[in-house]
């Protein structure tokens, strides 16, 4: 070494450093909303709202998916702050149990703190719609598909599972535009109780309404409760809006209805296309542009683009970040579901102990992915091409019908949406979008 | 055969009034060489001329010429007339030439064959003094005099050498050459005649040599401004129109063309320049020389494409050659800088005159601006030559009563910054809790239980010890010390950094030195952060590093030999080498009792040194490794305390250095190279020290190069090190990133100040350049870091905020508790306190019963059974509990404070927002047993809904199963006989509950806190906590203690000792102790 490598060795270190340093920027991690794929956890708590009196108005079912039994600490609150109701349930190693609850008050929402993990809930209609419960609160919220037309009765559902008090404001997108009732600004929702809001009070006459929650303080359990003649269905809705919605079983058949909801949060004016894929069918695209906090509806059927056939698959894609729903009925009513956003896991759990008619596994994005579908001790790895969606049953044929089982499916990456269809008639009425990470 | 010398003919212009001329024919006739003719040209009004040159020289030609068109047109004029000449001699008409001048010319010319030959030049009146031996030129045609101003004659210069301009005078030029050349210019009719000659011989391959042997006396009456210059076409134009406009003619013909372009367009910036500096100074003159040489130059422009055309026919050398012969760089600028940064701005700029005007340039040029602007060389040896002593602009800042003034300014600007620091309220950030008493202080060093976490055993800090004694010397006014440290701290480092560059640099650059410490935006942003831990490290740093560089034998540093051996304890053993190594232990010691990253900064100083003698060897004899290692050994045992807590710390131990901060909310590269964190210096002006320090390494030579690379390895050692700590590259190793950035600040005001003595000196020795150009950058980037301090001055407490986060807090006791704890949790540059890591961006720290205080300053590494909180939180961030609270209860944690910022940030407060983990925020928000109490910008307090008590008594009715015992933190209170009591106090074993004076029965409840059973008596008890604990740490202490004054005797106190009492030992110098 000579004198002359002093300065170049040195400033080589501090460009390569500065370089690294530069490029390399690390960020603050966003932490994942559910921590269904944790193992290994000392204890998890799972939120369940929507539930209410009346007919039609359902139930909590509880599945360990643990080849443990667990020991479940069942908390039901209700529209009567203070009013509580505890019960500790030990839920034997792959058992379901129903929890009704029991408190008084006018709508409940039931949290389950389980001493470990492996223990999912969802909220269960009569009928068999069913919403999965959260493992968390959330802060924002964004839904739509809700209608407030007479004979339909949307109410939505703040429950808060913690004990501080929640504060939040609630604004609506209609047809006729914007829409913030002053009434629901500010709403506190006490902890460890439930706030109902019957949304035909301040949003009237609405065939379909988007809906977007902030949260200023604490974070809630929300679910939108859409009741038409006996019909229940639940609207979990999705923490943000978004430009791409996969929607896998959008039902065709015959005396079957469905439609796809969409809502713009945002002051523009937003271009929404569906594409639909159906079998060997050439579909044209379908849109529809939505003004600014206004709602748009692409009818899939009866369309008459569209032939009466089995499942569509349905990619929605907007210009700008918009909320979705999946609208489907018959004569009896309508019922709505939210589709799933891409998460790296989704929890099926058979809740209604009906099985399912079709379960959809959606890689949204352009690369095949490798997705792992787990059920008790069983496992299966497959890949999914890039954009396409698959049938769990081709994925898993022992899987059947999944009939009383919970069953984890996940992937390495962001990219996965799984859509689960019940048994009806006609087919694919019933929708359940499954527990996901967010 | 006949030999005949050859015949030279001496062409002696004479211009009306020639007073001088018969002296000038004197001399020429009385040459002692034969073969001389005199042919005078006489123009302009020259009637009289004829019968003067007869009556002095018979044998003369006269040549009379109608009108005056200059000297360069009569000399032509005049050869024109003369046939078989082998040389021409021009001559002005007053000179006195030496008997053998022009033999002595002659010779040398055949001698060396030279072209041109120039005598040696003398003052006509006073033959000692040299006016020139000769000139040298830049590439603009601005000549510099190889003699100084004044210069006696003494035989030092008789030194036949080349030369590149032969000054008019007296000129002996090869007839062929001047042939070759078509002779002078008569563009040029005066003042560059000679300049423009010489370039055009030099091109043509033509020697031009100084013949000392010949001396000429010259009156220079047209320089002097005896007479005007009165030929044609220069009737309005001064003295300095003339010597411009032909220096531009002849910059602008005598290069290629490429050269030519970049030689003008420099020019073209030069004179901008000195335009705008004249148009400051009011130098109408100045201004008006400047426009009309390029006026002038753009008017004859069909003049000088012919000089341009003709060029190829004499040209023989290279451009690359001709720059060899000239001197490098542009003397006029150099002249500039060196005159703005002796002598002031002024000076420089022209408005205040040179005491003396040099004599060898005679013009009104060579006064103020001229005098850093004219070709005239006479600055360089300014200060030596005639303004040693001199008082006044012209000893800017170099004087002691400059010094001292500026020093007084600074000092004055200081205390109007910290002025609200003074008095005001001290807000709880950073490391500003409130101290404990004097007493307390002590007893946290000695204690053999600490409240940190959940308690801990571990021996107490020696920070607290440090404290302690600090606080003797305030009379145990402990709440002095934090503001003392607000306030002294940053001047006490600028005055390190002056001592660290002591004897390597000029007074004045030592003051500058002091002057970008002082600015250096780490410094003022830890007070504004009310880190007074860093500002420790600020202050202490400078003589660290100065010490470090001395034991390391780094050449220049070390002004004083090492004192003779003398015994330990014995005056003049500080003296010695070993006494000089102990004082850099203790000092370590002390600094990282305080702030232990420090240790780490001395490391890197030492690795710095170390690389950089590898690479590039000096003249320093010792071994770097083996020195650290006995420096990092004895530090050890000064602290061993803190020695013995790293190394029960295990996997923490690397924590004893600093919490590792979020990646995501450290500086980016780009602040950490301008030294600063979230606070001043993030502006573009940030740039400035980094742009200082690097100027100054740029433009060091000599022996200052070497000290420059050494801090300059140090420097950039910590910032890579502070780079990859920064982003957690160095696992757990994150040593205080404030502290090692607090080093890089310092090794940039150091090679700022070696800059301005690199400006003082080194560039004196080399031509212009870029080190110019850097040069002139530092001193601008230096002036210029003073304006954003100046402006941080205004609010009088450097931003520190006046209340914190945690201050605000006034609802975290819990109703109905004897004792409880607060957890606090954010990233650990912004908690208040000390604390450990749970994940990077993520520290926990506890406080007892409110807010933090005294006793959680310092937290040891080892964490122990503290673990328990640690992990609760990780298993909380990682999803893995909904139940924080109830892990949390046993502790006895009430409340959780979440920070994202030390301050509230209010409206023109500049609040550092250092966000926690998201996934904590996300975790809080899942947990079904905290309640968010308050929530704020940057804040979060969580309660919890399980707590218990920090001591509890079984309760069946509560829902936890426990309720507080009230009373008191440590478990005095009334229970039921037959209770169980949980204290969240570890270690377990370290307490005993007595119950009525006996001892209770002890367990422990999740594995670490004690659980006590009270047997059945049949009545209510009283209780009580007593710790009992073996006084290990108070031992430990006292050995620390007895240490560090046994030490401190051994700086002569010992003997002083003896000598009080009588017992003084003879003899005790060399040949016991400790030697070199």
């Amino acid at each position: 070494m000579t004198r002359r490598w002093l300065a170049p060795v040195v400033a080589a270190a501090v460009v390569a450093t500065g370089a690294a340093a530069t490029l390399i920027r690390p960020t603050n991690p966003r932490p994942s909303t559910n921590g269904i794929t944790v193992t290994g956890v000392e204890s998890t708590a799972t939120f369940c709202g929507g539930l209410g009196t009346g007919p039609g108005l359902g139930w909590v079912t509880l599945t360990n998916s643990a080849d443990v039994a667990r020991t479940v600490a069942v908390r039901e609150d209700s529209t009567i702050p203070g009013r509580h109701r505890e019960v500790v349930l030990h839920l034997g190693a792959h058992r379901t149990q129903r929890v009704r609850p029991a408190v008084a008050g006018s709508w409940f929402g039931v949290t389950a703190i389980v001493n470990g993990g492996g223990v999912s809930a969802s909220t269960v209609a009569p009928d068999g719609a069913s919403a999965p419960c959260a493992s968390s609160g959330v802060t924002s919220w964004d839904a739509t598909g809700l209608a407030t037309t007479v004979g339909s009765y949307a109410t939505l559902v703040l429950y808060n599972p913690l004990p501080t008090e929640a504060v939040a404001s609630l604004t609506a997108q209609t047809a006729t535009g914007f829409l913030a009732p002053a009434a629901y600004q500010g709403l506190s929702v006490p902890g460890e109780s439930v706030l109902a809001l019957p949304l035909a009070k301040r949003v009237v006459d609405q065939a379909s309404v988007g809906l977007r929650l902030r949260v200023l303080r604490g974070a809630l359990s929300v679910v939108g409760v859409e009741r038409v003649g006996a019909l229940v269905s639940y609207d979990t809705g999705a923490t943000a809006p978004h430009t791409a919605w996969a929607l896998p079983l959008v039902t065709t058949v015959r005396n079957a209805a469905s439609a796809i909801v969409v809502a713009n949060p945002g002051p523009g004016t937003v271009a929404v296309r569906a594409a639909v894929s159906l079998g060997s069918f050439s579909v044209p695209t379908q849109s529809v542009d939505v003004g600014p906090f206004s709602v748009g509806r692409i009818t899939i059927s009866p369309n008459s683009a569209i032939p009466a056939h089995a499942y569509a698959d349905v990619r929605v894609h907007a210009s700008a970040p918009v909320s979705a729903a999946l609208v489907t009925g018959d004569a009896s009513g309508w019922l709505v579901s939210t589709p799933g956003v891409p998460s790296r896991a989704y929890l099926i759990s058979d809740a209604t102990g009906r099985g399912f008619d079709a379960v959809a596994v959606v890689n949204t994005s352009a690369h095949s992915l490798d997705v792992t579908v787990s059920s008790g001790s069983a496992q299966v790895h497959a890949i999914v091409a890039g954009e396409q969606s698959v049938n769990l049953r081709r994925l898993a044929p022992q899987l059947d019908h999944l009939r009383g089982r919970t069953v984890l499916v996940s992937a390495p990456r962001n990219a996965l949406v799984v859509s689960a269809t019940l048994p009806t008639r006609p087919a694919g009425l019933v929708v359940v979008t499954p527990l996901h990470g967010g | 055969m006949e030999t005949r010398a050859p015949a030279v003919v001496a062409v002696v212009v004479a211009t009306d009034p020639c007073p001088y001329l018969e002296v000038t024919l004197a001399s020429l006739v009385g040459q002692d060489y034969g073969e001389l003719s005199i042919l005078v040209v006489a123009h302009g009004d020259a009637e009289g001329v004829a019968p003067r040159v007869a009556a002095v020289a018979p044998a003369a030609f006269v040549r009379v010429l109608a009108e005056n068109r200059g000297f360069a047109a009569a000399c032509n004029d005049g050869v024109l007339a003369v046939e078989g000449a082998t040389f021409y001699l021009f001559c002005h008409d007053d000179v006195r030439l030496d008997p053998d001048a022009v033999r002595q010319l002659v010779e040398a010319a055949f001698r060396t064959n030279a072209g041109v030959v120039t005598p040696k030049v003398v003052a006509y009146d006073d033959p000692v003094t040299l006016l020139h031996v000769g000139q040298t030129s830049d590439r603009y045609g601005v000549v510099r005099e190889r003699v100084q101003p004044g210069e006696i004659d003494d035989g030092q210069q008789d030194l036949e050498r080349d030369v590149f301009v032969a000054p008019g005078g007296v000129t002996l030029v090869r007839a062929d050459l001047f042939v070759a050349l078509q002779g002078f210019d008569p563009l040029i009719p005066a003042l560059g005649e000679d300049l423009d000659f010489c370039w055009r011989a030099q091109l043509a391959g033509a020697r031009i040599v100084v013949a000392p042997a010949a001396r000429v006396a010259h009156r220079e009456s047209l320089a002097a401004g005896e007479r005007a210059v009165s030929a044609v076409g220069t009737r309005r134009a001064s003295r300095q129109d003339l010597q411009r406009r032909h220096r531009l003619l002849v910059a602008a013909t005598g290069w290629g063309l490429f050269e030519t372009v970049v030689t003008l367009a420099t020019q073209l910036v030069f004179d901008v320049a000195e335009l705008v500096i004249a148009a400051l100074g009011r130098d109408g003159d100045r201004v008006g020389a400047i426009v009309g040489s390029w006026r002038w130059i753009l008017r004859n422009g069909r003049r000088v494409r012919e000089r341009r055309r003709r060029r190829p026919s004499y040209v023989v050398l290279s451009d690359r050659d001709l720059r060899r012969l000239q001197v490098a760089g542009a003397n006029r600028v150099r002249r500039f800088l060196s005159t703005l940064v002796r002598d002031g701005f002024d000076r420089a700029r022209g408005i205040l005159p040179l005491e003396e005007p040099p004599e060898a340039g005679g013009e009104d040029d060579g006064v103020g601006f001229a005098a850093a602007f004219a070709e005239e060389e006479a600055f360089d040896e300014y200060v030596e030559s005639h303004v040693a002593g001199a008082r006044g602009p012209a000893t800017w800042l170099t004087g002691y009563r400059a010094q001292m003034a500026l020093v007084v300014v600074l000092v004055l600007a200081w205390l109007i910054g910290v002025r609200n620091l003074v008095a005001m309220h001290l807000p709880l950030v950073g490391r500003l809790a409130p101290l404990d008493s004097w007493w307390t202080t002590w007893r946290h060093f000695f204690a053999s239980w600490s409240p940190a976490g959940v308690g801990t055993g571990t021996p107490g800090m020696p920070g607290y010890g440090v404290l302690a004694i600090a606080g003797t010397f305030v009379l145990g006014r402990m709440g002095i010390l934090p503001r003392l440290a607000l306030v002294a701290a940053v001047p006490l480092a600028a005055y390190g950094t002056s001592r660290l560059v002591r004897g390597v640099v000029s007074n004045r650059a030592r003051l500058v030195a002091g002057f970008v410490a002082l600015v250096s935006p780490i410094g003022l942003t830890m007070i504004g952060q009310g880190r007074i831990d860093v500002l420790t490290a600020v202050a202490g740093l400078p003589f660290l590093v100065r010490r470090v560089l001395e034991v390391l034998d780094v050449p220049g540093v070390r002004t004083a030999p090492y004192g003779e051996a003398v015994a330990f304890g014995y005056p003049g053993w500080r003296q010695t080498r070993a006494g000089q190594r102990t004082i850099l232990v203790m000092l370590t010691a002390i600094v990282g009792a305080l702030a232990p990253a420090t240790i780490v900064a001395v490391v890197v100083v030492f690795v710095g040194v170390a690389v950089a003698r590898w690479l590039a060897p000096d003249d320093g004899r010792a071994r770097p490794w083996r020195q650290l290692g006995a420096v990092l050994g004895s530090v050890a045992v000064f602290l061993l305390p803190l020695t013995v807590d790293t190394v029960l710390a295990g996997r923490r131990a690397l924590g004893v250095f600093g919490a590792a901060r979020g990646p995501w909310a450290v500086p980016s590269f780009a602040d950490l190279a301008r030294a600063t964190d979230g606070g001043f210096g993030q502006g573009w002006w940030g740039w400035l020290l980094p742009a200082a320090a690097l100027l100054g390494l740029v433009v060091t030579r000599g022996p200052r190069r070497v000290v420059a690379s050494r801090l300059a390895t140090v420097g950039a050692l910590a910032l890579v090190l502070a780079t990859l700590t920064s982003r957690h590259w160095l696992g757990s190793f994150t040593p205080n990133l404030d502290v090692i950035e607090a080093l890089y600040a310092l090794v940039l005001a150091a090679l700022a100040a070696l800059g301005v003595a690199a400006l003082e000196e080194d560039l004196r020795t080399v031509g212009f350049g870029w080190r110019q150009w850097s040069a002139g950058a530092l001193v601008v980037a230096i002036l210029a870091l003073a304006l954003p301090f100046v402006g941080a001055l205004g609010g009088g407490r450097f931003d520190l905020p006046p209340t914190g986060v945690a201050e605000s807090m006034n609802a975290l006791a819990p109703v109905g508790a004897g004792g409880f704890r607060v957890l606090w949790l954010g990233d650990p540059s912004i908690l208040p306190l000390a604390g450990w890591t749970v994940e990077p961006g993520l520290a926990a720290a506890t406080s007892t019963n409110g807010l933090p205080g005294g006793a959680t300053l310092f937290t040891p590494p080892d964490s122990g059974t503290s673990d328990v909180i640690l992990q609760a939180v990780s298993l909380a961030v990682h999803q893995r509990t909904v139940r924080l609270g109830a892990l949390l209860a046993t502790a006895g944690i009430s409340t959780i404070v979440v920070m994202d910022a030390a301050a509230p940030g209010a409206p023109g407060q500049r609040a550092v927002v250092r966000p926690v983990p998201a996934a904590l925020t996300a975790a809080l928000l899942r947990q079904t047993d905290l309640a968010l109490t308050l929530r704020t910008r940057v804040a979060a307090i969580y309660t919890n809904q399980d707590f218990h008590g920090l001591v509890s008594v079984a309760d069946p009715r509560s829902p936890s199963g426990y309720r507080p015992l009230t009373g008191s933190t440590f478990g005095v209170g009334t229970v039921p006989a037959g209770s169980t009591v949980v204290a969240g106090l570890a270690p377990a074993g370290a307490f005993a509950l007595e119950a009525n004076g006996r001892s209770a029965t002890r367990s422990t409840i999740d594995g670490w806190a004690p659980r006590y059973t009270i047997n059945r008596y049949g009545r209510p008890v009283t209780t009580q906590l007593v710790l009992r604990q073996f006084p290990l740490n108070g031992v430990l202490a006292l050995f620390t203690l007895a240490l560090w004054a046994v030490v401190w005797l051994g700086f002569g106190w010992a003997s002083r000792l003896e000598q009080l009492v009588g017992r003084r030992r003879p003899g005790h110098r060399a040949g016991r102790g400790t030697r070199d």
